[in-house]
Parts: structure tokens; C-alpha cells; sequence
């Protein structure tokens, strides 16, 4: 109970500039991540908290999808996760694993109507 | 960049030409290396019981487990058992190229040990869950051809087989349908192989003593098998895929293995794997799951079936290495030689998935290919 109140706490103030998490700044949204647990380890199964947040007060697009690969090595995840919509603009990713270590590439994919867009982000495995 | 240095012969001199890894006869690794050495330990992990199996861990169920493991009677004929496959003397495996018993698979047999440590079984993936692999072999026309329904009188009719089954599931066979006697029977076959560990290993006392700083145990350790794990950790990149202390990320990939079958057509790997786990009624997402709240079957239900899925094999556990050849999934490559030297030459056309990066010939020399044979054998 003590991890799911810290998440929805980090959650409730996702769209504040100090909010615990990751950011990555789009045009005009920005989204917060964090992955649960903390620490995701090579091999270990691991969700995704996803906000996104407007930056001029337009409506909010939704998350329509996650994934993970390494550039370097030509392949993605074995696994395809999938995205529960929460709350407006609030999502969460399950069954995410990466199975090797090195670089990732983590990327969001979120749309509005036609208009799809991502916004992507480097993870490094041990 | 601090280097730490060992060896059994401190301060000798040696010539010039000496490789700077190994100069005085002694090997260096980095801070870096030692932390990719330490990741595949401590050994054994500890039992943790499969929450998808109330039997797993009970010693009720690892005797009679053990029992039907080494008995004929789950095979229609009464002349194959586990053990025709699965022999302990050959570190549960058996030894040939392709397993046979009423007739010959197209897959070489997978031994059987550190299999609680899995989340996926098979060469394939085709089962989530050890039971359920259990199942697999006795239902199989090639191996001991049975039926549910078959093994249920068998089970109901014997009289020590029925009071073993009485004791551990707490439940009459005469009253269980045909599908839960199987699924019980797998679960009390799984209870038994759960225990099957491989001992600390070499590797392991070195592994150990390099934690603890203990020059002198250090220093036992061979020096063939000290660069060879260099190089398994270094220029091979092997710990890529044979990564923690099982030595493997319990997935799938192309190893450049063929992938035709001896019997004609094209084995699928993983990509069947997934297709028949889709279709089976013995995954964590079943109604036969004993606890789907603490085994919810996360990667059964995330599983991508993709391109790349084809001609992928499972990532094999390097532990005992040395005791089941011969190697990959259809036992085409007969010694740990020669599997080293695959990798070395690696043929890159014959990888399935265009454009990967992940597997490139390693070009190794003789004596590297020694060393990481050396390396090998300590597991």
C-alpha cells in the first residue's frame, strides 16, 4: 500500500515541474513517467505510470502505446505491453521486460484524433 | 581505472610478448569486469516455491514425483519413462542428437536441472509453467503416447500409485476427472525436478573468493578458464544473453542454428512455441493455475508472436555445460569446441532476422577459444 501511495503521490504531481520521475518535453505536451518498481532490472517484468500534460491548456491526446528496443542490436521486446487509459491524461503500461543489457530505447506513442505523435527516451540496463 | 590482479605466481617475470592480460601469469579484471563477474552469483538461489503449483516444495509430492518420474507406467506402451530421456547419469539428459522413444523428435533433449529458476520451458517457450511441461512428454505420439484418460485409470487402478496420489493431493483419484489426475500428476513430476540443482560449481568457489577477496582460493581458480572468462565477458560478449546466475535471460534468439528438421520442413522455434501456448490449456491463464493472484502469468499474457520470433531457440542455461552434448537445439554441434568455434565463424547469412546486430563472428584464435572451452568447463 505504502509503494501504491507514493506512486499515486509522484502521479498527483506529474504535471508539476519538480515531480518525481522522468519528463520528456513535447510540443505542446509533455510527458512524466515513472517505471514501478523504481529500479527495473535486465530479465524483470516492470509497469509504466504515464502522465501526460498539456503545456498551453490544449486538450490532452491519449497514450496509445509503449515499447522498448536496442538500436544497437536490431531487435525489440519479446513482450507487447499494454495500456490501460486511468483517468484523462493518466495511464499505466504493463508487461514491459527487457531482456538484455545495454541501451533501450523507450518510446511513447500518443495520439489526437489523426495526429499521432511519440516521444522517446534512453534507458541503460547493467 | 583500478585493476585488480591475481594469480597463483606473483612477481615473475615474463618477456615482452606476454599479452598484457596476462602478464606474470597473472590475469587482471576491472571493477568493471568483477561486477560482471559477481552477476552470476551466488549459487544456488534460494528455493522459492512455485505459487501456480500447491504442491511445489512439498516432499510428498518431490517422493511421488520422483516416483512417476522413474516409472514406465505414464507411457501407453509401459516402455519409456522421464528417465528415457532424462537420465540423472547424464546429468538428466541423454546424450544424443535428437531424443527418441516411441519415435525420434526433431529437438535435442534439454537437461532438466535449475529448471525452477524458468519462466519459460521447452526449446520453444510452448509451455509458462513446469507442470505443464510435464504434461507435454506423456501426451506426445513420439514419446510416451498417452491420453488423459489413460493415465487417470492407470493412476486409479494401482494401488501404490493411488494411495501416493491420495497422500498428495489430499484428494481421491476415483472422484478427480481425467484432466485433474493429469494436471496433479504433472504438478508432483514438477514438485520432483524443482529439486534438481546443480552443486556450486568451480566457477562458483572463484566467483566467491573474488568477492571475499581470497587471493589464495583466487589463485586456484585455472588460468585457461580465468581469460576465457575475460573473454566471456569481454570481447565474446557472451553474457549478453547468458547473463545472472542461472547464466541465461531465460528468452529466445537466432543463434544461427539451422533450423530444418531431420523429418523434412521447417522447425518454427519460438514462433510455434508461442502458437502452441496460445492454444493450451495448461498455462498460468487457466482455470488449472493454483494461484493466479501471486502467478498471474505476466509474460504469458504480454507474449509478442512477431517476425522475429521465427527461428529462435531458447537461450540455454550454461551450467553443466560440459556434461550434456551434444548442443543447440537440434544437437547438431557435438562438443563445447565446436560451439565456441560457431559463434567464432559465425555464419551471418544464416541468421534469420536481417539486420540484427546482436550476434557478429567473433573471429577468436585457437587459444581463445580454448580458454573460453576452459571457461566453460568450470560452470
Amino acid at each position: 500500500m505504502a509503494a501504491m501511495a507514493s506512486v499515486d503521490d509522484a502521479w498527483s504531481q506529474s504535471c508539476q515541474k519538480n515531480a518525481p520521475g522522468q519528463r520528456l518535453v513535447g510540443n505542446p505536451f509533455q510527458l512524466w513517467f515513472q517505471t514501478d518498481p523504481k529500479k527495473i532490472r535486465v530479465g524483470e517484468f516492470f509497469k509504466l505510470h504515464v502522465s501526460i500534460c498539456s503545456i498551453d491548456g490544449s486538450t490532452l491526446p491519449k497514450l496509445l502505446k509503449v515499447n522498448a528496443g536496442m538500436p544497437t542490436h536490431g531487435h525489440g521486446m519479446n513482450y507487447r505491453p499494454t495500456v490501460e487509459n486511468l483517468a484523462p491524461g493518466k495511464f499505466l503500461a504493463k508487461g514491459l521486460m527487457m531482456h538484455m543489457a545495454g541501451k533501450w530505447l523507450l518510446r511513447f506513442e500518443f495520439g489526437q484524433g489523426d495526429k499521432v505523435t511519440h516521444l522517446q527516451t534512453t534507458v541503460t540496463l547493467k | 581505472m583500478r585493476r585488480l590482479l591475481f594469480g597463483p605466481i606473483a612477481g615473475l617475470l615474463f618477456v615482452a610478448t606476454t599479452p598484457p592480460a596476462i602478464a606474470n601469469g597473472n590475469i587482471s579484471f576491472t571493477e568493471i569486469e568483477k561486477a560482471a563477474i559477481l552477476s552470476h552469483g551466488p549459487w544456488p538461489p534460494k528455493f522459492r516455491p512455485d505459487p501456480s503449483n500447491r504442491v511445489s516444495g512439498k516432499k510428498s509430492a518431490v517422493t511421488f514425483g520422483r516416483e512417476l518420474f522413474r516409472s514406465r507406467f505414464l507411457s501407453r506402451s509401459r516402455r519409456h519413462s522421464c528417465l528415457t530421456c532424462h537420465n540423472p547419469d547424464l546429468a538428466y539428459a541423454d546424450g544424443l542428437t535428437r531424443s527418441s522413444a516411441i519415435a525420434t523428435v526433431d529437438r535435442n533433449a534439454i537437461a532438466l536441472a535449475n529448471l525452477r529458476l524458468n519462466w519459460w520451458y521447452g526449446w520453444d517457450g510452448s509451455s509458462d509453467n513446469l507442470w505443464a511441461q510435464s504434461i507435454r512428454p506423456i501426451l506426445d505420439p513420439r514419446e510416451m503416447n498417452a491420453t488423459a484418460g489413460l493415465v487417470a485409470e492407470r493412476i486409479r487402478s494401482d494401488v501404490p500409485f493411488s494411495r501416493g496420489y491420495k497422500n498428495v493431493f489430499d484428494s481421491n483419484p476415483k472422484s478427480d476427472d481425467n484432466q485433474k489426475i493429469l494436471v496433479n500428476l504433472g504438478k508432483a513430476l514438477a514438485a520432483f525436478q524443482e529439486t534438481i540443482v546443480t552443486p556450486p560449481s568451480r566457477f562458483d568457489e572463484f566467483r566467491s573468493a573474488l568477492e571475499n577477496n581470497n587471493l589464495k582460493k583466487i589463485g586456484r581458480y585455472p588460468l585457461a578458464a580465468k581469460r576465457g572468462l575475460k573473454t566471456f565477458i569481454g570481447k565474446g560478449k557472451c553474457n549478453l544473453c547468458h547473463l545472472g546466475p542461472n547464466f541465461t535471460n531465460g528468452e529466445f534468439d537466432d543463434a544461427g542454428v539451422r533450423y530444418f528438421k531431420a523429418s523434412g520442413g521447417v522447425d518454427k522455434g519460438r514462433y510455434g512455441g508461442i502458437q502452441n501456448l496460445k492454444k493450451s490449456p495448461y498455462t498460468l491463464l487457466g482455470k488449472f493455475n493454483d494461484n493466479p493472484k501471486n502467478a498471474p502469468g505476466i509474460a504469458t499474457q504480454h507474449v509478442a508472436r512477431s517476425h522475429q520470433s521465427w527461428g529462435q531457440f531458447r537461450v540455454p542455461s550454461l551450467r553443466n555445460i560440459s556434461k550434456t552434448a551434444p548442443f543447440m537445439h537440434d544437437g547438431s554441434v557435438p562438443t563445447l569446441r565446436d560451439v565456441v568455434r560457431h559463434y567464432s565463424e559465425l555464419n551471418e547469412e544464416r541468421l534469420h532476422l536481417d539486420g540484427s546486430g546482436l550476434l557478429r563472428r567473433l573471429n577468436l584464435s585457437e587459444r581463445e577459444i580454448s580458454d573460453l572451452v576452459a571457461f566453460l568447463k568450470t560452470l
